[in-house]
């Protein structure tokens, strides 16, 4: 086709005539009242002194420095908890005994730990601390190091604690625990402070159930265990070991007032594919316990490590230590959704376990007497309800593996016999109210023959609530509340918290590290842990803020302050209002669109899946309200 | 008889209505023929890299945002995307669509100024411009929705993005992509037929396939000399595989071409809008919680993704502090520049400018 | 004073009819009408540009933004005058006027009705030609005069585009004057029983578009294009010397429109009434029709703008005037209601013909 000058200016010239006739679709502002939808943005930054603690995360957070602060030394109480106590499930007052390792008192803080903890020396080795994932300080650069503070603290001090200990008057009632595991323990503990006489039963020869058996001796050694386990045999607590109790309400009629069951979770769970009835498919629970007590069957060279949790870690480097050569761990996600603590990940790598990722076992099997195991790879697919991204196999991508003994650690479980008479459920939990009890009046439950497998500090907590509600059944006031601490003056601060970055852990020496069981972790010394201390932003203080200074002029309004604050104090105000479609703009569309929707922002379409804006400003007030919008297309209608 | 000529130097910029920013061209010409040209640049230098040197990784999103100013949102990408690889921070899949989301609508805004602005170097007066920025102004407006800027929308964030859509944006979002193609077929009106825009274009800036991969230009100057190599597609990042889309090319390599080039990729930038707005699941904006000075264990990494301008990579070192050792970028409209001369020689003073505006860069990006 | 020259409308009889006064009064009304509508076009222009492209256009000053054009000129006037100071300070001096001049003394030929002009030249179409040519000279001598390159290359292409372009202007002129027969303004519009539009397309067509290049607007403006040569010609000048040659640009548009007016749309010959309402009328109507085109189409390249006068208007024009002189001698007369329908038909014939002849950009491989 041959094109003819001047046909193509003509329909450019058609095409701004219809623009012409279609009118302006700017505006005269503020002369034509526009239909406004009214929204944040992030124009003026309000910040709230009352929830401001003085912390200076937003001038730290700031890339331009427009944020200036200045405080005052003093801090005042504010009484608010901070998140790191609010994240602990016994609720142990981590701001304060950080505070007191900061103002050089270690006894002090030791005070203050054994007030809601009384397993203070094992928490220290290997409390699962959910106070570091909480701590404000996770904000700036990375969580104070609590559980290693509370290490270093509980090394240093003098046992002064004992000096406030009250204990009450004999009650004259007994209470049997069945396990002397954390939960046992504490609950022991607190029973003998409200004067009650306990008795231990354990179906092992030593204390510490899984903190005996379930935690290798590399991370927790026997003495700093004992060393708990003393402070209540001290206190009057008879033990009987390699006991069984396989009827618990005999117990009752022998004389027993109360019962409470910790028996933990010990069984391991299977690998769950074919062929592991194989004797060198070996439980990892079964595993840790055997080498406790020495009586593990030999692992062979090349062990496979199935599973991503604390217990998979565990096993890899005790696996490590019995000589394996070839310690692999497969993980069917990837490092990122790991469940284990990544520090602990971070020792497996560095004491050279191979991590693989995406893989995951098909089946086990025997050939010509080399035990093998096929695998397969995976893939991410889409979030399950946990928010993690579930695995997929991808088809076709099967491997082998030689190997000498797999250990699956996917999963645990306690075995409750029906001969105690409990409620169970499905993973034979023990189910139990609020107050630790079970359907059976004077017997109660705590641990993790409740709560499945958990940590040693979930264990405490249920220990205490079960401590409380025995006292109570027994016809005590079920207070169990201690206070120990001295207390000490609130600490000064010039400027800003320390800028210093976490520091380093040391550990003992590689070869020690390979082959022996001995504690891996060193200590610190008192002015590396002051200065850790130190670190802490003191979340449940206030250092009065006497002048908060935001230069306008070089704000770029990053909102990156905004983002950082670890107590919302700082937020864009919505004084501004912005336009999304004017009015003219919705007839313009209208030609393309069909009729144009009764208002401009509420849309029928509108997708009820999507989740409410998650923006870090209260938006509540800000998504416009549907009665509003239908008053205005009645409006528009009646027209 | 031949009259005695002589060549003359003309600056162009760096204060010039065409030079978009501030670049400056010194051209040799003989009469209107330009017979030889030397690029000036670095009148926009702030030092964005060393600046990114002293601030920590998270500090240093707002500054990636202020490289290529016109693409925001791509520009923070490859950097994201670097910190995300070193320190193993994994991204939520519903990030992932909102990332591809706002990109795809960024890539749409940034294409209609270099269109719009290509005819005002026609002297087209500011029309087609204005038709455009009045679909680019709801982009804006729709994105400002979302992040609370019009500009700098500082979106991405390490394991996520910094907000999550509102909830009106989604039905204003569909509806922008149901009427944009209506207006599209308007501005093709408007420049595929019109016999000047033709004369114009077509032709002039030829640019061969071989020297284009030498000069190891990229994106629309690149497919516009018939190169078929877009990294959405054959490089996907992100979750660029899940969509189905064309890569348009060109043929002969010129402005027209470009141009052509710029305004298919907005077509298939709202198939993937769309295909992306089925396809996006619920669940977290983000992983977790990432701190202010993120600490990232020792080593180094080099991202690239499709920016509207062409291949962005950013190069990053750690040192293991909580501050990039080495932040890099290879910004697509600075190598584009360097085919310049290749392209300019032997044209038209008059054709120099739309050459120049065909390249589509923004000095933020060539500067640093 | 001879007769034959300069006549004045009605006898010489009362004192008002005096030459000298009428001379002025006839003086003071065309110069204002020429300001009045100036500062109307420019106004006319920035509010219908601004409709065209979906703006509003100035709005603030005065109601519906009259007075923008008043107070553009106040605080022009108040700028600091510039000379640069290697420029050539008489030619600097002398350009806008040399520009301005001529332009306003086009008007003293148009007839504003039947019976007022200010003089009525037996010769008023050569007095046009002659007098506007000057112009082009003024707009050369400014951009020399300024010692820029920007303003040197201006000035060199509006001075090669204005010559080139007369001379489809005089042909198509010519032709008007072979069927009316009088080289007068006011016979020429006294003889437009019907408007000469409808006699003759083609020279309608040929005219308007080369007067739209004498006025250098689009697509015909290369001699400002901003977007290459900044402002071409006038870029060194400031305050009242840079308002002269902004009025000269409004000032060509009102003289040409008007010239338009009265030549081919019969001048003030009304369905109605005669006089000068029909002709304002008019004249803003092809000032519309002007910005039309300015809304839409972006600017040709000077060789490309040359082109199209030697290769297309110029033929164009030539076979109008064969065809015109062919039927003035042998169908001298036919009755109009074979002449219109013939001409339309003859037009389409000729553009159709030409224009498939005619390609303004080089030749390329197709791309579609």
């Amino acid at each position: 086709m041959t094109r003819h000058f001047g046909q193509g200016m003509l329909k450019g010239m058609k095409v701004t005539l219809k623009n012409l006739i279609r009118g302006p679709i700017t505006t005269q502002y503020p002369e034509q009242k526009l239909n406004l939808a009214k929204r944040e943005r992030g124009i003026s930054l309000v910040w709230d002194k009352d929830k401001c603690i003085g912390c200076y995360t937003c001038e730290s957070a700031c890339p331009h420095g427009s944020i200036h602060i200045e405080t005052e030394s003093t801090p005042v109480e504010t009484g608010n908890t901070a998140p790191c106590v609010k994240k602990c499930p016994a609720h142990v007052d981590a701001a304060k005994y950080v505070r007191a390792i900061g103002q050089g008192d270690p006894s002090e803080a030791v005070a203050i730990i054994r007030e809601r903890l009384p397993l203070p020396s094992v928490c220290a080795y290997i409390c699962a601390h959910p106070c570091e994932s909480a701590c404000s300080r996770g904000s700036i650069d990375a969580p104070v190091a609590i559980r290693k503070l509370k290490r270093y603290a509980i090394e240093n001090e003098d046992g002064s604690w004992m000096k406030n200990v009250k204990n009450k008057p004999a009650s004259g009632k007994a209470v049997a625990i069945i396990g002397a595991g954390p939960a046992g323990l504490t609950a022991a503990y607190y029973l003998l402070r409200a004067g009650h006489k306990v008795t231990i039963f354990e179906d092992l020869p030593k204390p510490g159930g899984m903190m005996l058996v379930g935690i290798p001796r590399y991370r927790l050694p026997e003495d700093i265990l004992m060393k708990d386990v003393k402070v209540i045999e001290d206190m009057g607590c008879e033990f009987k070991y390699n006991t069984r109790i396989e009827d618990p309400q005999a117990l009752l009629k022998q004389g027993y007032d109360a019962l409470l069951l910790a028996t933990g979770a010990h069984e391991a769970g299977g690998l769950g594919v074919p062929g592991e009835e194989d004797p060198r498919v070996y439980g990892g629970a079964y595993f840790l316990k055997d080498v406790t007590f020495g009586r593990n069957r030999p692992i062979g060279d090349r062990v496979v490590i199935v599973g991503g949790g604390n217990t998979a870690i565990d096993c890899c480097r005790t696996a490590l230590r019995l000589g394996a050569k070839d310690v692999r761990v497969l993980y069917r996600r990837t490092k990122s959704e790991m469940p284990a603590d990544p520090l602990e990940v971070e020792d497996a790598v560095d004491e050279g376990i191979k991590f693989q990722f995406l893989v995951s076992p098909v089946k086990v099997y025997d050939e010509n007497g080399q035990f093998k195991m096929e695998c397969q790879e995976m893939r991410l697919g889409a979030e399950d309800a946990s928010g993690r991204r579930r695995p997929e196999p991808i088809p076709g991508s099967n491997f082998v593996l030689d190997v000498d003994t797999v250990i699956p650690a996917t999963s645990q479980y306690p075995i409750v016999p029906d001969s105690f008479g409990v409620t169970k459920d499905r993973s034979s939990r023990i189910q139990v109210d609020k107050e630790m009890a079970t359907e059976v009046p004077g017997v109660y439950a705590a641990g993790d023959n409740v709560l499945g497998p958990a940590t040693v500090i979930e264990a405490v907590a249920q220990g205490r609530i079960a401590a409380s509600s025995i006292d109570k059944y027994l016809g005590g006031d079920g207070n169990i509340e201690e206070h120990l601490a001295k207390g000490l003056p609130l600490p000064e601060r010039e400027g800003a918290p320390s800028s210093e970055y976490l520091h380093k852990f040391e550990y003992i020496d590689e070869e020690r590290r390979h082959n022996t069981f001995d504690s891996v972790e060193l200590s610190w010394a008192k002015e590396v842990a002051e200065a850790e201390a130190n670190r802490c932003i003191r979340c449940d203080l206030k250092y009065p803020v006497t002048k908060y200074e935001l230069k306008g002029g070089q704000c770029i309004y990053c909102s990156l302050c905004v983002e950082s604050c670890p107590f919302d104090a700082l937020y864009a105000s919505n004084e501004y209002e912005r336009a999304t479609y004017t009015v003219k703009d919705q007839t313009l569309d209208k030609e393309y669109l069909g009729a144009a929707p009764k208002s401009s922002y509420f849309h029928p379409e509108l997708d009820e899946t999507l989740p409410e804006q998650t923006l870090l400003l209260n938006l509540d007030k800000d998504i416009p309200e549907p009665k509003e919008e239908a008053a205005e297309g009645e409006k528009k209608e009646a027209k | 008889m031949s009259l005695r000529t002589e060549e003359f130097v003309v600056n162009v910029g760096p204060q010039h209505p065409s030079t978009h920013g501030v670049f400056r061209m010194r051209f040799t010409l003989d009469g209107e023929i330009v017979k030889d040209v030397e690029p000036i640049f670095g009148y926009l230098h702030r030092g964005v890299e060393k600046l990114m040197e002293m601030r920590t990784y998270k500090q240093g999103i707002p500054m990636t945002d202020r490289l290529d100013y016109v693409s925001a949102i791509n520009n923070n990408w490859p950097y994201v995307l670097a910190v995300e690889e070193l320190a193993g921070i994994s991204v939520p899949q519903r990030a992932e669509f909102m990332r591809v989301i706002m990109s795809e609508m960024q890539r749409i805004s940034s294409h209609i100024l270099a269109v719009g602005s290509q005819m005002n170097d026609m002297g087209s007066f500011y029309t087609v411009f204005m038709y455009m920025f009045r679909e680019r102004e709801k982009l804006t407006d729709l994105m400002e929705m979302v992040t609370g800027q019009r500009m700098m929308y500082n979106y991405m964030r390490f394991g996520g993005v910094s907000m999550d859509f509102p909830a009106e944006f989604v039905p204003q979002l569909k509806k922008f992509i149901k009427v944009f193609p209506k207006y599209m077929a308007e501005y093709e009106d408007m420049l595929y037929d019109n016999e000047i825009f033709l004369a114009r274009t077509k032709g002039v800036g030829c640019f061969k396939p071989e020297d284009a991969i030498n000069i190891s230009t990229s994106g629309p100057v690149l497919r516009s000399t018939g190169v078929d190599y877009d990294l959405r597609r054959d490089k996907p990042y992100s979750v660029y595989d899940k969509f189905e889309f064309d890569v348009p090319v060109g043929k002969n390599g010129d402005v027209y071409d470009r141009v052509w080039v710029r305004m298919e990729e907005m077509k298939q930038s709202v198939r993937i809008i769309e295909q992306a707005l089925d396809m996006m699941p619920g669940g977290n904006r983000f992983c977790s919680k990432v701190p202010v000075a993120l600490h990232i264990p020792e080593g180094f990494t080099y991202k690239e993704i499709e920016s509207p301008r062409g291949m962005l990579g950013c190069y990053l070192e750690s040192d293991g502090s909580d501050k990039p050792y080495r932040c890099h970028f290879r910004a697509p409209a600075f190598i584009n520049l360097t085919a310049l001369k290749t392209m300019l020689v032997g044209q038209k003073l008059a054709d120099a400018i739309i050459i120049f505006g065909s390249v589509d860069l923004s000095m933020g990006e060539v500067d640093r | 004073m001879d007769d034959a020259v300069l006549v004045t409308t009605i006898g010489a009889t009362p004192w008002y009819e005096n030459f000298w006064v009428h001379l002025a009064i006839g003086a003071v009304v065309a110069i204002a009408f020429f300001f009045f509508f100036i500062v109307m076009y420019i106004w006319t222009e920035r509010r219908v540009i601004g409709l065209f492209q979906g703006r509003l256009g100035p709005n603030r000053v005065g109601p519906l933004g009259l007075i923008q054009s008043v107070a553009d000129v106040i605080k022009v006037m108040f700028k600091e005058d510039i000379v640069p100071d290697k420029s050539d300070k008489l030619l600097f001096w002398l350009a806008p006027f040399m520009a301005f001049v001529p332009v306003m003394m086009i008007l003293a030929v148009v007839p504003f009705s039947e019976n007022f002009q200010i003089v009525n030249l037996n010769v008023g179409i050569l007095y046009v030609l002659a007098v506007s040519a000057i112009s082009s000279i003024g707009v050369f001598m400014s951009g020399y005069a300024g010692n820029n390159k920007y303003g040197l290359i201006g000035g060199m292409r509006g001075l090669a585009q204005f010559i080139s372009y007369e001379i489809p202007l005089i042909l198509s002129l010519a032709s008007l004057v072979l069927i009316s027969n009088t080289f007068s303004v006011n016979g020429l519009v006294q003889a437009q029983t019907l408007p000469n539009i409808l006699m003759m397309p083609l020279a309608f067509v040929v005219y308007f578009v080369a007067s739209l290049a004498e006025i250098s607007r689009t697509p015909f403006d290369i001699v400002e294009c901003d977007s290459e040569i900044v402002a071409g010609f006038n870029i060194e000048y400031s305050s009242m010397k840079f308002a002269m040659l902004y009025l000269v640009e409004y000032g060509e548009a009102v003289v040409t429109s008007v010239l338009v007016a009265t030549l081919f749309l019969g001048g003030w010959h009304g369905f109605f009434i005669d006089g000068p309402i029909p002709l304002i009328i008019k004249m803003v109507l092809v000032f519309l029709f002007i910005l039309w085109i300015r809304a839409t189409l972006p600017r040709l390249r000077v060789d490309q703008s040359m082109g199209f006068c030697w290769k297309f208007l110029l033929p164009v024009a030539l076979v109008n005037l064969l065809f015109t002189a062919a039927r003035m001698t042998f169908f001298p007369d036919l009755s109009n209601w074979i002449v219109i329908p013939a001409s339309f038909v003859f037009t389409a014939i000729v553009i159709y013909l030409f224009a498939g002849l005619f390609k303004p950009g080089r030749k390329v491989a197709e791309n579609d």
